[in-house]
């Protein structure tokens, strides 16, 4: 009789046990590249990052650094800075984290040969050396004040990664609150809580992430219940209706990221700075949010992005103004002298092309802003290709007026440095000033951020004045998910981090 | 047939060296360069540069050649430059999701094409016929994005019938499961998975075959061999099945196999609608990232499968009608 009732309790509770398992199934629209955080390059990527694996740091909703396997830091000079490292954090295969950890990360990431896309980021760092096994210490080539801001990649296991080599990426160690249980690419990732994880144990067991390619059968997937949560992109057209609808929780923050209209100073048309600023008088950047974005992504202004420590509004700004555009056209000497209904000067029409990537919100962008130009008199046309393409024309500076959009800005650095120095590496539009060469240098130097936050206020107030970009929106960033999962913080980085202290109650 | 087997087996090297030659310099004639794509805006030249050497990118064309083709030769297609993994990893994981995928397509396809084709040809001008028209024409003309939303918003959202997405688990795992103690609830819920993506993806198919059924039949119908048999007072049911089927089925077999080769790297829309990891999914994303090792290997792969299709419909029409003969 004993036996019968332990084979009855194996074979009709063990499912039950089994099933009591707490499964987050989440929804990606592309698979990551990589699990190897050296050499992340996407946003999959940087979310597996956060689950698992611990930085130095960790950015904060406010993006400001917080200590991760860092205890403390501080810059003993302008060149070095000493991190020590908390104790008794072990790897996912057991072995302790220790110094030598964070030395192989980062001296890999430097390595010209590893072939990291965000090694420029780190360049600054001469070399880094383990002062003990819990202090590492940071040389730096010159001061380097975003240096910090950096510091959230993910720490991997010295032994491990060196003997796995390129096959690390698929065989992640991590020391994060969940390891990777198995990876069928292009398709799911099982990821499954770490009892070992350092700061506790997550509350749930399993995180289960689907890749759904299309933006809206991800919506379906979670409006019929096959999955929990899902975040940006979404269809901004379906927002409205979610909210009426009150089934899901709709989270909506503004990004690190924005999208501009890149003029390019070196065209002979462009190169007037009151065409530019006719160009942004003309370019409805609240109708643009409102219409084509839902409100999804706000009305830009600059680089300087709201939510985040460094934000001003002591910025120039372009209402839009078709008189004071028509006005600002003339000045600079185009008329439409033979009533085509065209502006010319000297012969030349005033044609301009506009283009960016294959996306359907940017194209709509584009044959907005076409409409709106013709009516001061400019003949815009509009091309939109694929994105190698594209992005190699403007990297060659072929191309008048692009659209595009830069991403993860964690750093007012990263939003200028290789963009507004004359020599910057990504100032595709030839845009040169003396003055914000001198400002960016000095920005890297100082270590205060009050200090910091004025210089890049003078940057900020500098390029809306002369607008080598004209910013159209700061991006938004919208988290949906179901009622039953509690505890989940927004994070205008789309950081994962707070699955380690979700529940879900269903 | 051996030899003529043979023989066609031989020349799949000349097709696929071909192939090889056409994918890895085309690849590298289009507009935009992987180091470019890998290292985004951000980029700087100096990046760029050193990318482009560790890829070996920066040698001359013909060395870059010879050296993708020795490699090939011992079965190494290189590593994705995107994925990190091996390319014949890449395509083998991927390649029973699309096997999957076509084939079930293509059983929906005989299943439900050949029987409308031939009910609409036997009862042609009635309303069974209009019927099966009218089917086959919003097949060719619905375009498969719409019609993979719509299934999936009525047999999911709404009814709550089917899974909205993905390949959980894939069927041929779970068919090879069953050996090895796995359960009939695999099987099923891998089938329901499948269901609607290849549905869709057979839908077009469907109406072209059944369209292609049908025409085929009314003209062996009206053959005189047809009317002999009805005079020598044959069964209808006979003289349909037997005797006009088995003639009419030889430009099906064609158009079929055909299907197949667009099966296999066309689902790409079906895919991506259906998460479907497949292989059609991956060679997309590979030519819109520049992922140069994985397009040559997956085309190669594409080619040999389509290739081997080909072979087996062609030595299908001497086991069909005896008349042809390979020798």
């Amino acid at each position: 009789m004993r036996h019968t009732l332990a084979l009855f309790a194996l074979v009709f509770l063990f499912p039950f046990a089994l099933g009591q398992e707490t499964v987050l199934r989440a929804g990606l629209d592309v698979d990551a590249g990589t699990m190897d955080p050296r050499l992340a390059r996407d946003t999959s990527a940087e979310r597996m990052q956060d689950l698992i694996y611990n930085g130095l740091i960790r950015l904060d909703p406010q993006v400001v650094p917080q200590p991760d396997l860092a205890l403390s830091w501080e810059f003993t000079s302008d060149t070095t800075l000493v991190v020590n490292l908390r104790s008794g954090v072990v790897f996912h295969n057991g072995q302790p984290f220790t110094a030598e950890d964070v030395v192989y990360t980062y001296t890999t990431l430097i390595d010209e040969n590893f072939g990291s896309p965000r090694r420029s980021l780190y360049t600054p760092i001469n070399s880094v050396e383990a002062v003990d096994d819990l202090t590492v210490q940071f040389n730096l080539a010159h001061p380097y004040a975003p240096l910090l801001q950096y510091l959230d990649k993910g720490i991997v296991p010295h032994e491990a990664a060196s003997s796995l080599g390129a096959d690390f990426g698929d065989n992640p160690i991590g020391t994060g609150p969940f390891s990777l249980e198995s990876w069928e690419k292009g398709n799911r990732i099982e990821l499954v809580a770490n009892d070992q994880y350092h700061f506790g144990r997550p509350a749930i067991d399993r995180i289960s992430v689907s890749v759904i390619p299309d933006n809206n059968v991800r919506l379906l997937a979670l409006e019929s219940g096959d999955l929990d949560f899902i975040h940006s992109p979404v269809p901004p057209q379906d927002l409205e209706r979610l909210r009426a609808e009150g089934e899901l929780v709709v989270e909506q923050t503004t990004a690190l990221g924005y999208t501009y209209l890149n003029l390019n100073t070196a065209n002979p048309i462009l190169s007037d700075v009151r065409v530019r600023q006719a160009l942004a008088h003309l370019s409805d950047r609240d109708t643009i949010s409102e219409v084509i974005f839902f409100g999804m992504d706000q009305p830009g202004a600059s680089f300087l992005l709201p939510n985040t420590f460094y934000f001003s509004d002591q910025v120039t700004t372009y209402d839009y103004d078709l008189e004071r555009a028509e006005e600002l056209l003339t000045a600079a000497g185009w008329v439409d002298s033979d009533g085509d209904g065209v502006r010319d000067k000297d012969g030349q029409p005033l044609q301009l092309e506009l283009t960016t990537n294959i996306d359907p919100n940017r194209q709509q962008i584009l044959e907005f802003l076409q409409g709106e130009w013709a009516q001061a008199g400019i003949d815009a046309s509009v091309r939109v290709y694929e994105w190698p393409s594209y992005i190699g024309d403007v990297i060659a500076g072929n191309y008048d007026v692009g659209l595009i959009g830069w991403l993860l800005l964690t750093d007012p650095d990263r939003a200028t440095f290789l963009q507004f120095r004359s020599d910057g590496g990504s100032n595709y539009g030839s845009y040169a000033n003396a003055e914000v060469d001198r400002l960016l240098n000095e920005g890297r130097l100082v270590t205060d951020p009050e200090g910091r936050k004025a210089i890049y206020e003078q940057v900020a107030q500098q390029i809306t004045g002369e607008l080598p970009y004209i910013f159209l929106l700061y991006q938004g960033y919208v988290a949906l998910h179901d009622q039953a999962l509690e505890g989940y913080v927004l994070h205008p980085l789309g950081s994962w981090r707070s699955f380690e202290s979700v529940s879900l109650n269903r | 047939m051996l030899q003529y087997a043979l023989r066609r087996l031989l020349l799949f090297v000349p097709v696929v060296f071909g192939v090889l030659c056409i994918v890895f310099f085309t690849v590298r004639l289009v507009p935009g360069d992987p180091a470019t794509v890998l290292l985004g805006p951000e980029g700087t030249d100096e990046d760029r540069a050193r990318i482009t050497r560790l890829l070996g990118l920066d040698r001359p064309l013909p060395v870059q050649f010879g050296i993708y083709l020795w490699n090939a030769l011992q079965g190494d297609f290189g590593r994705s430059i995107f994925l990190g993994s091996s390319v014949r990893s890449l395509v083998l994981d991927r390649l029973p999701a699309t096997l999957e995928l076509a084939l079930l397509a293509m059983f929906l396809t005989v299943v439900i094409a050949l029987p409308l084709g031939m009910i609409a040809a036997v009862r042609s001008n009635t309303l069974i016929d209009y019927g099966a028209t009218l089917l086959a024409l919003l097949g060719v003309s619905m375009p498969l994005f719409w019609f993979g939303v719509l299934a999936i918003l009525v047999f999911s959202l709404r009814l709550e019938w089917l899974p909205s997405f993905g390949r959980d688990p894939g069927l041929f795992p779970a068919v090879g499961a069953l050996f090895s103690g796995g359960s009939l609830a695999d099987v099923w819920q891998a089938l329901r998975h499948a269901f609607l993506p290849s549905l869709t993806l057979a839908f077009g198919a469907i109406a072209l075959v059944a369209r292609l059924v049908r025409s085929s039949m009314l003209e062996v119908l009206n053959l005189d061999y047809v009317r002999t048999a009805r005079s020598k007072g044959l069964a209808e049911r006979l003289v349909v099945n037997k005797h006009a089927f088995r003639n009419a089925l030889l430009p099906v077999i064609t158009v079929v196999g055909l299907q197949f080769g667009t099966l296999m790297g066309g689902a790409v829309i079906t895919e991506t609608i259906f998460a479907w990891p497949g292989l059609g999914r991956l060679v997309v994303n590979a030519i819109s990232q520049r992922d140069f090792p994985v397009i040559q290997g997956s085309v190669v792969f594409i080619a040999v499968a389509v290739s081997v299709v080909n072979l087996l419909v062609d030595l299908s029409y001497a086991v069909i009608n005896p008349k042809i003969r390979y020798g």
